[in-house]
């Protein structure tokens, strides 16, 4: 509980803006809803042969599961806050929609007939009897789309859109309970207390509800403008981080420790980061610095000049006892050693996420032009071990590999456990014996998993072979886990830009960015 | 003032009215009297075309009326319903408005024509801010009627106004609209199915059954000189009670005994009161008296029979 409100405390900052963020995603696409959603429900009041059709279409988008609706729009429409505000709007409209039109449908018959009866044109009777006295059931329509906007919005930051999403997403993604309280209990709270704010209004009497109710009108777009506020005072460079860099101890509170590197930062999806730095949406990334997509979009690497991030070599982390109940394994694993460099890694990477070819072919590709491949031997096949990899492409690649490559060369039927949320997440399932193996990074391993002080870690940085020999002794002593020999590659986080920004800007490595952003 | 000829209006499961045609002159009051499903709603509706006629002509004041523009043609004709229609986030002041806003009138003329009326409708004057739903059915009838009079329509045209009603305040309030000076100088057009209403306020009555017209006529010839077996049968329950309406202390005068001057102690009534008024006025053995071609005629409730039974039968020889 102590540790909940110390991370409020810690990131009051960044909850402020989340929230003030979430409150303008929610009514910025509430006020779009209200906007065609009122004079939508209005018109099929008037055209009864169109109902079915138009409620019929607004409802199936509800049926949509929200997280695949907003998937819909990276295809249709990229990232960033267009997209996400598309979606909610999609979301609110049923309920308005429908509640205009069954409000307006409700209103007595007699009394329109004697509105109609006494002079009154179609539009008269729309203005000064039909819409004030729906307003109630409108109002409930309103109410209903409010909270289910505050609840889908927190996956707006799935899109980078920002929002509590942020919070919860990387505390997902980090295995940090109390970074996943931080976005759900405010959100929550923001739902709770909306809902019965508007319940309230909507129990209102006589004249008082009119005004109140107009007043509500002209609150939405101002609660809209609310996710300007967050930008207002944005500074030269924004900056999209993935949640785990975000909330890593060698990530971002790395950069701030060795440059005092202050970057006004957004949360998105580690898939989507290129994709938001592309698209100019964000000036710079905490990218991987074997990652395919730096070929594909022309991105800068930049320089880690006073080594913030630690080392990231790659390697096989093995549960002990597997290596002992099949002798045969080892050797077999063994045979990766070096065979990976940073740029062919950064081409296989390549290869799966741009030219769209399935990481098992790629595997088969470099296992085969590498000769680690025999002919087969068609032996029974006996035992079986369990290959973790986490949910990014070069993870996917390597437990292809590794699979490929010990099916061949052992009897062993080997198992993937892809799309793991994380480090904390494949090391827990490797100690728990769900997982015998998966490709780790040194770096990772010292920080994450060890978290040594920080005098330690800090006089380790410096070499890659002294943290590869730090971890593997500790992990052997504490876990009873053997780091195997590094593949070869080293995947560190690298700060990436727009190779064309960067240049233009001079700048190339991360001491470069902190003087050009103190100027 | 209205003329309505060969009306016909036919649904695409019935034909719910069937070659109608009559006229209302002005300051008559025409009731259509019928069952439910009889057409004589939707006669009246065709009126102030809420519904379209299938074919045949409605004139008022000597003008097809698919010759004016819908709305205005509505503002210049008061419509009562049942329920009386008020709009319930109104106020009553507002709802009383209505028509006269929708007119442009000027503010301080709408402000006074508000206040007159609710005058004249025995409506306190506090009514104004209230809502409708403050109000009781009868006071909210009222307020239907000030509706429809507010904007000084020539035609008023009203649907079962009183339905909602318990039979105590509907007569009350029956009594009361028929007193009322400014109601009198309308054209009235007004459907109900109930029979003592009809012959109360209709000059004349249009029985109407299957969206036919059977007859139309005083209440007095359709109670004497019923056409069909229909309208025959149609009145038979009520009758006697009837005759009370039909038939007012003028007509009864040739059979009773008269008098040189007033006997001192009785009320005077006029000789145009229906007996069913002067029945409901009369207590125990009370006299009162009338003034017919400069006669003195003294009555109570114990000869007001015999006479009316020499009068039918007069009427029936004739």
């Amino acid at each position: 509980m102590q540790e909940f409100f110390e991370f409020i405390v810690e990131h009051a900052d960044k909850l402020a803006e989340q929230t003030l963020t979430h409150i303008g995603l929610t009514f910025l696409s509430l006020c779009i809803a209200l906007i065609i959603g009122i004079p939508l429900g209005v018109l099929i009041t008037f055209r009864p042969r169109i109902v079915g059709v138009v409620l019929g279409s607004v409802g199936v988008l509800q049926t949509i599961p929200s997280i695949a609706l907003l998937g819909f729009m990276i295809p249709l429409l990229g990232i960033g806050p267009g997209p996400a505000i598309v979606a909610l709007f999609l979301y609110a409209l049923l309920p308005i929609v429908q509640n205009t039109y069954v409000g307006i449908r409700e209103v007595s018959p007699a009394l329109k007939e004697a509105a109609r009866g006494m002079g009154l044109t179609p539009w008269q009777v729309l203005v000064r009897l039909e819409f004030p006295l729906a307003l109630p059931v409108i109002f409930a329509g309103i109410r209903t789309a409010t909270v289910i906007n505050v609840g889908v919005a927190t996956l707006a930051a799935y899109l980078a859109a920002g929002g509590l999403g942020e919070f919860i997403f990387g505390g997902i993604a980090l295995n940090n309970t109390n970074m996943i309280l931080a976005g759900t209990i405010p959100s929550a709270l923001l739902a709770i207390l909306l809902d019965a704010g508007l319940a309230r209004l909507q129990k209102l009497r006589g004249l008082g509800r009119f005004r109140v109710m107009a007043v509500f009108f002209l609150l939405v777009p101002v609660l809209s403008s609310f996710y300007l506020v967050p930008g207002a005072g944005r500074p030269k460079l924004s900056a999209g981080f993935a949640h785990e860099f975000y909330g890593r101890a060698d990530g971002y509170p790395a950069l701030l420790r060795t440059y005092n590197l202050h970057l006004a930062s957004r949360l998105i999806d580690q898939n989507l980061m290129y994709e938001a730095v592309r698209t100019d949406l964000v000036d710079i990334i905490s990218g991987y610095s074997t990652d395919g997509r730096i070929k594909a979009f022309n991105l800068r690497t930049l320089a880690d000049d006073k080594h913030a991030f630690p080392p990231y070599e790659a390697a096989l982390v093995v549960r002990q006892n597997t290596l002992k109940q099949h002798p045969e394994l080892q050797p077999a694993l063994d045979l990766l050693a070096g065979q990976l460099s940073d740029s062919s890694m950064t081409e296989l990477n390549y290869q799966v996420d741009h030219l769209h070819q399935s990481p098992a072919a790629v595997a088969r590709q470099f296992l085969t032009s590498a000769g680690l491949l025999r002919k087969p031997d068609g032996r029974k096949r006996q035992g079986k071990i369990v290959i973790g990899a986490m949910i990014f492409t070069e993870q996917y690649i390597l437990a292809e590999i590794v699979r490929q490559l010990v099916e061949n060369r052992t009897a062993l039927e080997v198992i993937t456990k892809t799309g793991l949320g994380g480090t904390k997440i494949c090391f827990d399932a490797l100690i728990a014996g769900d997982l015998d193996l998966y490709p780790e990074y040194t770096g990772t391993g010292l920080l994450v998993i060890l978290q040594p002080p920080l005098t330690v870690s800090d006089t380790l940085q410096v070499s890659t072979k002294a943290v590869y020999q730090y971890v593997s002794r500790e992990f052997d002593q504490k876990y009873q886990l053997s780091w195997l020999k590094p593949l070869g590659f080293n995947n560190t986080y690298a700060l990436m830009m727009r190779e064309a920004q960067a240049e233009q800007l001079g700048i190339r490595t991360n001491s470069e960015l902190k003087r050009y952003l103190d100027r | 003032m209205i003329a309505v000829r060969h009306l016909t209006k036919q649904y695409p499961t019935h034909l719910a009215v069937d070659d109608v045609s009559f006229e209302v002159g002005a300051r008559e009051t025409l009731v259509l009297l019928g069952t439910s499903g009889s057409g004589k709603t939707t006669t009246l509706k065709m009126i102030n075309r809420l519904i379209e006629p299938t074919s045949g002509v409605i004139e008022v004041n000597g003008i097809a009326i698919g010759e004016r523009k819908l709305h205005e043609l509505r503002r210049e004709i008061g419509y009562v319903i049942q329920e009386t229609g008020l709009f319930p986030h109104y106020t009553i002041g507002e709802n009383i408005a209505l028509v006269p806003r929708l007119l442009q009138w000027d503010e301080r003329k709408t402000q006074d024509r508000i206040r007159e009326l609710m005058a004249m409708l025995r409506l306190p004057e506090t009514f104004v801010k209230a809502y409708p739903s403050q109000l009781s059915g009868g006071q909210r009838q009222r307020v239907g009627l000030a509706r429809a009079l507010a904007a000084q329509p020539s035609i008023l045209l009203m649907d079962e106004p009183l339905g909602a009603l318990d039979p105590v305040t509907r007569s009350a309030i029956r009594r009361e609209f028929r007193n009322l000076e400014e109601i009198r100088q309308k054209t009235i057009v007004l459907v109900t199915h109930d029979i003592r209403e009809a012959f109360e306020l209709g000059d004349r009555v249009a029985l109407m059954d299957g969206g036919r017209i059977q007859q139309i006529g005083t209440p007095r010839e359709l109670l004497l000189r019923p056409v069909n077996e229909f309208v025959r049968n149609f009145f038979a329950d009520q009758w006697l009670s009837l005759q009370l309406h039909a038939f007012s202390l003028q007509d009864l005068s040739p059979y009773l005994p008269d008098e040189a001057t007033s006997p001192p102690e009785a009320r005077l009534f006029p000789a145009h009161t229906q007996l069913a008024d002067v029945m409901s006025e009369l207590s125990g053995s009370e006299t009162i008296v009338f003034q017919s071609s400069q006669r003195f005629i003294t009555i109570q409730s114990a000869t007001i029979w015999p006479a009316l039974g020499q009068l039918l039968q007069h009427q029936s020889v004739s």
